[in-house]
């Protein structure tokens, strides 16, 4: 036989933390030659800038971003993106302001090897989206 | 009078996890909605014995053949545990 012990309750509630279901996507509306070089090893395709997977925002434990890279396969590695909020490529964007650019058009350029190759510099754009998913 | 006959609600289901008993609720549960309740063995009894209508002296006297109640609380442990069950809307009156 079993012996009796005191019935035991413990609820444990779970509040959700809206940052941690944050998500962050872009990708690159260019299609073709680079529009702002002549360089024709210069070019954009939608299945690398222009693919929403190529790209990490690794957010913090807010859910803001804390950059922005796209995974070159041909380069084999992740470049790190310059951001801009114009057209110019002028105004840089830190990462942490992303999240007030949601819906709008960002700029933002990737460098051969992260500028350690060729020289060869991308110039990309494309709508953020993202933010909290509650 | 009658003693009153409860019953689990659908709201809640148990699901047993290695060593621990832990009611989900998979319904509309009010307060206790995005929580788990863990129960001890013995909580975790009283919940499964009122899978089928029961009053709180049948489930006394089915722990009765399953508990060594030396210290002689058991009664006590049931009714308000019961008790609390019900006006957590976790069991229901049988009507």
């Amino acid at each position: 036989m079993k012996t009796w012990t005191q019935p035991m309750a413990e609820v444990q509630l779970f509040v959700a933390n809206e940052y941690v279901a944050a998500c962050w996507s872009v990708a690159c509306d260019v299609i073709g030659q680079d529009k702002l070089t002549s360089n024709t090893g210069v070019t954009h395709a939608q299945n690398a800038c222009g693919n929403p997977a190529k790209y990490k925002f690794k957010p913090d434990a807010n859910g803001v971003p804390t950059g922005l890279w796209e995974h070159s396969d041909s380069q084999n590695m992740d470049l790190e993106c310059d951001i801009f909020s114009d057209s110019g490529y002028s105004q840089i964007i830190n990462a942490s302001e992303l999240p007030g650019y949601v819906g709008k058009t960002i700029y933002w350029r990737t460098k051969h090897y992260n500028g350690n190759g060729d020289g060869r510099v991308w110039s990309h754009e494309g709508t953020l989206s993202g933010g909290n998913h509650s | 009078m009658q003693e009153p006959k409860y019953v689990t609600t659908p709201d809640f289901i148990l699901r047993e996890i290695g060593d621990e008993c832990v009611l989900v609720p998979i319904g509309d549960v009010g307060e206790l909605e995005n929580s788990m309740i863990s129960f001890n063995e013995t909580y975790s009894f009283i919940w499964k014995q009122f899978n089928e209508p029961h009053t709180i002296p049948e489930v006394i006297e089915i722990a009765k053949s399953e508990y060594e109640d030396s210290e002689g609380v058991m009664e006590r442990h049931i009714t308000e545990a019961t008790i609390e069950l019900v006006n957590r809307n976790i069991l229901k009156v049988v009507d």
